[in-house]
């Protein structure tokens, strides 16, 4: 087993069991109406909070970063598929790297 | 409980059934899999993960979110107990999504085959779940849409995994970016439709920003910063906005 293994059997073991307890003990219970707001917005305030600020250095060229988020941000307010924007965005930095001398 | 007493007065139309069915109902969601699936392939390469690694981890752990966040930590160096702790905390979530899905679930069923109905759901099987006009789903139903995202998943994995390989250097070079490219395809379709999300992610955001950028944070873990963002964002969310009042969703 590498690192890497290790760490997918372990996000495994913490994955499954909010996947498959609730089947019995939760039952026809509602969460709490906080905790339920709680859950719903976690998926948001942690995409916020990996993109920004990490994204500046993801390259390590501040400026190469910036154009391959900026790229990003207009095909995905635009609603593009996740495909044009991951290639948008990284053809944005190959581009500007290009410019920057990365 | 409900449901249990409203089988004996059902009949048989009202009730999802059939691997086949299952499998048909699925393959939009399959279709919807395969170019995050391939990022998740590109990004695990991008990481430093073997082929076989990155195989292994969506067919065990298969929850898109998370392992884009797992990968992420990776790459910043963070140490496995705070990867597997924002796993946990990612995929809670889940609980809403099982406890709705097994209410809906032909009274009756095992134990196993409930549990592994549950194991395999997703956001997107979820959805789909919960939009058949039938009340009731036989298990069967539940293993023929599951899978299909499944196997699609597992696939797509590979494909991104050994297309990246086949590219020039310095597009290689350039993918840094590719992460946060998904992330921001990932959250700005949903914040526009939202205030509330949007104003929960802009605050993720800022306070993620202010961590790092604070000298007393400076030596903060970059994970751990990550995750107290998170939490108090998704409390500011749950605090100013909370559901049912402002949003129905």
């Amino acid at each position: 087993m590498t690192k890497i293994m290790i760490l997918s059997v372990l996000m495994m073991c913490v994955t499954a069991p909010s996947r498959i307890l609730p089947v019995f003990f939760l039952g026809e219970r509602k969460l709490p109406p906080f905790v339920e707001s709680l859950l719903h917005y976690i998926p948001y305030a942690v995409l916020g909070a990996l993109i920004f600020p990490d994204v500046l250095t993801a390259t390590g060229n501040i400026y190469s970063s910036a154009a391959g988020a900026v790229a990003a941000i207009i095909l995905g307010w635009y609603g593009r598929g996740i495909l044009v924007v991951l290639v948008g965005g990284i053809l944005a930095t190959y581009i500007t790297g290009h410019f920057f001398g990365m | 409980m409900d449901a249990a007493k409203e089988i004996t007065n059902v009949n048989e139309a009202h009730i999802a059934k059939g691997f086949a069915y299952g499998l048909r109902t699925g393959t939009p969601i399959a279709v919807g899999y395969i170019p995050s699936a391939v990022a998740c392939g590109i990004l695990c390469k991008t990481a430093g993960l073997t082929a076989f690694e990155s195989i292994f981890m969506s067919l065990i752990v298969f929850a898109g979110a998370s392992q884009f966040v797992a990968l992420n930590l990776l790459i910043i160096g963070s140490s496995m107990p705070e990867i597997v702790l924002a796993t946990a905390v990612l995929n809670m979530r889940h609980i809403m999504m099982s406890s709705s899905i097994a209410r809906r679930l032909v009274p009756g069923i095992g134990a196993l085959k409930k549990s592994w109905i549950c194991f395999e759901l997703t956001d997107e099987s979820f959805s789909i779940a919960s939009m058949q006009k039938e009340p009731l789903l036989a298990p069967e139903f539940m293993f023929g849409l599951n899978i299909v995202g499944h196997c699609t998943w597992v696939i797509g994995t590979a494909l991104g995994f050994y297309g990246t390989s086949v590219l020039p250097q310095n597009v290689q070079d350039s993918m840094g970016i590719a992460l946060y490219a998904l992330f921001i395809g990932l959250l700005l379709p949903s914040v526009r439709e939202s205030r509330p999300a949007m104003i929960v992610a802009a605050t993720g955001m800022a306070l993620s920003a202010l961590i790092k950028w604070t000298p007393c944070f400076a030596d903060m873990n970059r994970g751990i910063a990550i995750m107290t963002a998170t939490g108090l964002a998704a409390l500011v969310g749950a605090v100013v906005f909370p559901l049912g009042k402002t949003e129905a969703r």
